[in-house]
């Protein structure tokens, strides 16, 4: 059985302790898509994030990656089915270096012994080079990530996920605190690494979201609100209300 | 587990012992006797061999401490409560010790042996030789953490320090990487707890509680938490001054290693590895700006 989408998500539902942080969700997500989730404050976007990566059990409801039913699986096992994740405020390991950061997020080996008996082979040092570049720390392999402005951690946890070359990248407010030469050079970088794989971003920056999205979807207190191109999104009477009030 | 092979190696060839066994049918350790325990426990009959004793030092405690603790990691339990919840453990494990008088010697422990595998313990060779084995071994350790320090794993370990959901999401578990260095640390505590056992002749309850637990913590706090050979060397600082002051001032002992705790987490977070450290880098400074 094949399925013509990444990312299926049906009546999904989520409650703590009685309130509904996402409500009968419907949310599907097709190959090679760059798609933006928008939404006011509480509307359930990042819960929804961490619903499909795990780390929220929902209350109801059923996610689909490719063919594998996630909604009960732990974090580490869908990480490892190719989902990768990056959270609100810059999450790197801020006592070791650049390469070290993204040499430990390269997928082999995660097991314990595998990691104690590990050699750097050329290959890696290659890729970690090549996605260093990618996400312009090109120059800052040895530092310590610790003295990375708040832009290049964004960027090195990108950076992070692109080792795991996951199919399906989650992203929570990619551009928050970045200047605004920084958010441009990270539209193009989403641009560039959004061929061949799905993403969803969560973002409160419109013009950033002008930038890079082929589609979007509004939340607004955990349902769906509307769907489709940003043009049409915002021409939308219901979205208009929500976002400026009655 | 060193001190039950002891025991019973000692209860073997003492001869009012032997005396004793025809009497009960086998040969038990004196502290049986006088608690009127009749026949050898179970549990210490395959503390008779050589063989079984040896490799249960380090793998009994290895598998115990990585079951426990990859339990307690899997459900997310850290910090703080797994302290609280290992300290408890040892706790419960040195009441227990003194319950069972019978079987374990109670508050006295199980002391007083005589030979190991038929060396004599109380020769000066046999004194010299134990320090030695004791040396390398303390160097293997180091060898052995400073490998693992050094390897992917290491750093991993430190990414979970640094954050551990970005671990669980890079698809790591970080609970296997806790429970499997949560065990080698079992290994070498119980490794050095035989060496100890077989040097003082005792294994005793007060050895296990709680104040014992936090002594090794202090040791390391003192050394530099942050340093395999600051680890080694708060050890040796701490026992050496344990020793003379609890030679001079038993009661005031307790006091010192409070105050001694409290001074360096505030002024030496790390140790005296940071200490040095820090000092080393005052001087390349004022190398630098002299030229």
């Amino acid at each position: 059985m094949s399925n013509k989408f990444v990312l299926q998500i049906e009546d999904l539902t989520v409650s703590f302790d009685g309130f509904k942080a996402v409500d009968g969700l419907n949310f599907y997500l097709e190959p090679d898509a760059l798609h933006c989730v928008i939404g006011p404050n509480g509307a359930g976007k990042t819960t929804l994030l961490d619903m499909i990566c795990g780390k929220t059990k929902p209350t109801g409801g059923k996610i689909i990656f490719k063919d594998t039913d996630i909604t009960e699986l732990m974090e580490y096992q869908i990480t490892r089915l190719g989902i990768g994740r990056k959270f609100q405020t810059p999450s790197v390991y801020d006592q070791l270096t650049v390469f070290e950061n993204l040499e430990i997020s390269h997928p082999n080996p995660r097991g314990v012994l595998g990691s104690v008996f590990f050699k750097r082979t050329d290959s890696i040092t290659q890729k970690i080079h090549e996605v260093a570049n990618k996400i312009f720390l090109g120059d800052h392999l040895d530092d310590t990530a610790a003295i990375l402005s708040h832009g290049q951690k964004q960027w090195l946890e990108i950076g992070m996920l692109l080792m795991q070359d996951p199919e399906l990248i989650l992203l929570d407010e990619p551009v928050a605190g970045m200047s605004a030469k920084e958010r441009e050079k990270t539209a193009a970088l989403l641009n560039e690494i959004s061929r061949g794989r799905s993403i969803i971003v969560i973002e409160h920056d419109m013009a950033f979201v002008k930038m890079v999205a082929k589609k979007v979807t509004v939340l607004h207190q955990g349902k769906l609100l509307a769907e489709g191109t940003l043009e049409k999104v915002q021409e939308d009477e219901q979205v208009k209300q929500v976002y400026l009030g009655h | 587990m060193l001190a039950m092979f002891l025991k019973l190696e000692a209860t073997n060839s003492d001869s009012s012992a032997q005396a004793l066994s025809a009497f009960f049918g086998s040969n038990l350790p004196d502290f049986m006797v006088w608690n009127s325990v009749e026949a050898l426990p179970i549990w210490w009959e395959p503390f008779n061999y050589v063989w079984f004793t040896l490799p249960a030092i380090v793998l009994l405690p290895a598998v115990l401490a990585f079951v426990f603790s990859y339990a307690a990691f899997r459900r997310r339990i850290g910090s703080v409560y797994f302290s609280i919840v290992t300290l408890s453990l040892s706790a419960i494990l040195a009441i227990m010790i003194i319950g069972q008088q019978g079987v374990t010697g109670g508050v006295n422990g199980i002391n007083d042996f005589r030979t190991f595998m038929g060396i004599n313990l109380d020769t000066d060779s046999a004194k010299v030789t134990m320090y030695y084995v004791t040396v390398s071994l303390l160097l293997l350790g180091m060898l052995i953490s400073g490998f693992v320090l050094n390897s992917r794993l290491g750093r991993v370990v430190i990414a979970i320090r640094d954050n551990e959901d970005r671990v669980r999401f890079s698809g790591y578990n970080p609970a296997l990487f806790k429970a499997f260095i949560f065990a080698i640390a079992a290994v070498f505590s119980s490794i050095g707890g035989a060496m100890f056992t077989i040097q003082q002749s005792l294994a005793s309850p007060s050895l296990v509680g709680i104040v014992p637990s936090i002594e090794m913590v202090i040791y390391a706090a003192v050394g530099g938490r942050l340093s395999l050979v600051g680890a080694v060397l708060g050890a040796m600082l701490v026992g050496t001054a344990k020793t003379v002051f609890s030679e001079n001032f038993a009661t005031l002992w307790v006091y010192f290693i409070g105050f001694l705790f409290v001074f360096v987490v505030m002024y030496l977070p790390n140790g005296i590895v940071g200490l040095l450290t820090w000092l080393r880098d005052l001087r390349n400074k004022q190398d630098g700006s002299k030229n």
